[in-house]
């Protein structure tokens, strides 16, 4: 009953980000269609991505070093990791549960987002299209996996409560990295969610969905390494 | 059965049930036929180890007091009704004794100490004994 | 002779520099109840952590059921054998009592539903309370409920009588004892209570600043260990030599009390032997040894 866990741990994170994420998307998405001008559209998405960063760092965890559901006071090492680590379960499996669910979670928010911010669109929608946005809903997804991943290795030495904060201030330092040093757009995945994203171009941003890919998958496994080694 | 034990005295727990048990058929709470409790029931009611209580069974058992048998229980032996002849005759000679102590001088708690000082002098050989043979 | 359900040897582990551990050899007989005692800081709960795979020795080995206590695919096997409470007795804040005990019960084919309706009874736990809700020793009879409900062969219990009244106390002993009567369940519990382990526990081990110090069957301890009194007519101004086994002599004035830890009957012949000397002998309690052990370190 690990998923169950994991829900009782996630669940009001869930409704916390739809109930906060609806309508600034719906908002930020009525702007495309009718379409403004491309700088201000731009500029509008990439705000965007930005918000929808948060949610995987909201819903991430490695199910280990777990301790209340959305906010409380910092108490480092709960005991009840020992509780969780007595059970006749390899930590592996622990990880890839509670990262698997929230996972799911996080897609499915960002399809609950995505289609919400299609009723949200008057009618007539000209602009943007339905596959569009199921097309968009994939991108993002699959972008910001390489930060859910982050957020997942970060929850497997600090806890999963904790990584929250950690997240957001290396998300923030990667960011202000990317627009420092200039990373050819089609790498960029910050703005394959944001002004690159399949809502303008029309194309998938391949090379930055195969980035975050990889990150993600480099990320999971350096996870996977500390959950094993990690000590209590 | 309403037995005593201290687990914070220096004599084993084993040694202390075996008295108690020993103690009670002296004074006619056991007799000759009796069934003890189980193993279990035993151990549960007097919050103890189960393998102490075993242990009491098993020496009782050898020094002929109590039966264990296989299936049934434990019982107290039917030999034990020869023991009282064996402590009606011990209690003569404590009794001469404690005559002789007395007409020396001695008071009642002097002579108690006296005897209970030579018998924990006894314990001690014995165990040391026990311990290299045992 | 069967083997040890737990043993370890030279187990080793140090924080920073610090050694906790330092060649610990432990060997807990099956359906044994095992005492493991020590102060605060002594290295107990860093034992319970090595055996339960929670933390990695330095040095040395330990093994459960015969089986790696290190290695992964071992101790899912362990895990599943074994009933645990771990010192800080916390739970999930966001589970009822109710949740969490079907949680738990998910995990373990072997989980004893007709335990589990005892010990709620018994310890008095409302299933629909939240965790966070229970009081500190509410949430200590829901652990022991846990761990003890699944059908172990063996509980590793980290001070599981701490923060209890003394009824509830003699309740949680009572409930090991008879796991261990009906079950043959191995108990390996440690604890502060000198009066908890002589009650119920026919093994003990002390330990202290990571190494142990005494180790064995409670009554062989109790039969190797026999203090002296001697009273002497008058005041020897010489010391006295004793022979080996003589751990620990005291002399006020005419009073010589000596601790024996062997060889008790050469020292008895010694004491008896000199002049004007009256002996006198009395069992010594496993506090004693505690607290002498404890005074010469």
């Amino acid at each position: 009953m690990l998923w169950y866990k994991g829900w009782l741990e996630t669940r009001f994170r869930v409704l916390f980000v739809l109930g906060c994420f609806l309508f600034p998307v719906g908002f930020f998405l009525r702007h495309i269609d009718p379409p403004l001008p491309r700088a201000v559209v731009e500029n509008l998405l990439n705000s965007l991505a930005l918000f929808l960063l948060f949610i995987p760092v909201l819903l991430a965890g490695a199910g280990i070093n777990t301790q209340r559901i959305l906010f409380g006071t910092y108490k480092g090492l709960h005991g009840s990791v020992y509780f969780t680590l007595s059970l006749p379960v390899s930590r592996l499996r622990m990880l890839a549960t509670r990262a698997g669910l929230g996972m799911l979670e996080t897609v499915g928010v960002l399809a609950a987002l995505s289609c919400g911010a299609w009723f949200m669109l008057p009618a007539p929608r000209v602009y943007l299209t339905c596959s569009d946005l199921f097309a968009y809903w994939v991108t993002v997804s699959i972008c910001v996996s390489a930060f859910y991943a982050l957020s997942v290795f970060l929850a497997t030495f600090l806890g999963d409560e904790e990584q929250m904060g950690a997240s957001i201030v290396l998300i923030l330092i990667l960011l202000m990295l990317s627009t420092a040093v200039s990373v050819p757009s089609s790498l960029n995945i910050w703005r394959a969610i944001g002004q690159s994203s399949r809502l303008i171009t029309h194309t998938f941003p391949w090379a930055s969905m195969g980035i975050s890919l990889g990150g993600a998958a480099i990320l999971f496994l350096a996870a996977m390494r500390v959950v094993q080694t990690h000590e209590y | 059965m309403f037995f005593r034990l201290n687990p914070s005295s220096g004599v084993p727990i084993y040694l202390q049930l075996m008295e108690q048990i020993k103690h009670a058929i002296e004074t006619g709470a056991l007799r000759a036929g009796d069934q003890l409790p189980t193993i279990r029931k035993l151990a549960e009611d007097l919050v103890m180890n189960p393998n102490t209580v075993v242990r009491a069974y098993r020496e009782l058992q050898h020094e002929g007091i109590i039966e264990l048998r296989h299936g049934s229980g434990a019982f107290i032996s039917e030999s034990v009704a020869g023991q009282t002849r064996v402590t009606r005759k011990a209690q003569t000679i404590v009794q001469s004794a404690l005559e002789r102590l007395m007409s020396l001088g001695l008071t009642e708690d002097e002579a108690r100490r006296l005897f209970e000082n030579e018998l924990s002098l006894l314990r001690a050989e014995t165990h040391t004994e026990g311990g290299r043979h045992g | 002779m069967a083997d040890p359900v737990i043993e370890t040897q030279g187990l080793q582990k140090s924080f920073k520099g610090l050694d906790a551990l330092s060649g610990l050899d432990l060997n807990v007989p099956a359906g044994s109840i095992f005492g493991f005692l020590g102060r605060n800081g002594a290295g107990k709960t860093t034992t319970i952590k090595l055996l339960m795979g929670f933390l990695k020795p330095d040095g040395g080995h330990a093994r459960i059921f015969g089986l790696a206590a290190t290695d992964a695919a071992a101790g899912v096997e362990i895990r599943r054998r074994v009933g645990f409470v771990s010192e800080e007795k916390d739970l999930y804040p966001y589970m009822t009592v109710e949740q969490i005990i079907r949680f738990t019960r998910s995990f373990f084919p072997k989980w004893r539903d007709d335990l589990v309706r005892r010990y709620l009874k018994l310890f008095d736990l409302p299933p629909n309370r939240k965790i966070p809700d229970l009081s500190k020793g509410m949430r200590s009879k829901l652990m022991l409920l846990l761990g003890i409900s699944h059908g172990a062969e063996l509980l590793i219990l980290d001070e599981p009588t701490e923060g209890l009244d003394p009824v509830a106390v003699e309740d949680v002993l009572r409930e090991l004892v008879a796991l261990a009567a009906a079950e043959g369940t191995t108990v390996f519990f440690s604890s502060r209570q000198l009066g908890e382990v002589e009650q119920i526990a026919d093994h003990v081990c002390i330990i202290d600043r990571g190494a142990a110090i005494v180790t064995g069957s409670l009554d062989d301890l109790k039969a190797q260990y026999q203090r002296l009194r001697i009273v002497f007519g008058e005041e020897s101004r010489t010391p006295i030599r004793w022979v080996d086994g003589a751990e620990h002599v005291r002399q006020e004035g005419r009073t010589v009390e000596i601790l024996a830890r062997r060889n008790v009957d050469a020292i008895l012949n010694q004491a008896r032997s000199l002049p004007g000397a009256s002996v006198e002998c009395f069992p010594v309690t496993l506090k004693e040894i505690f607290l002498e052990h404890m005074r010469r370190n």
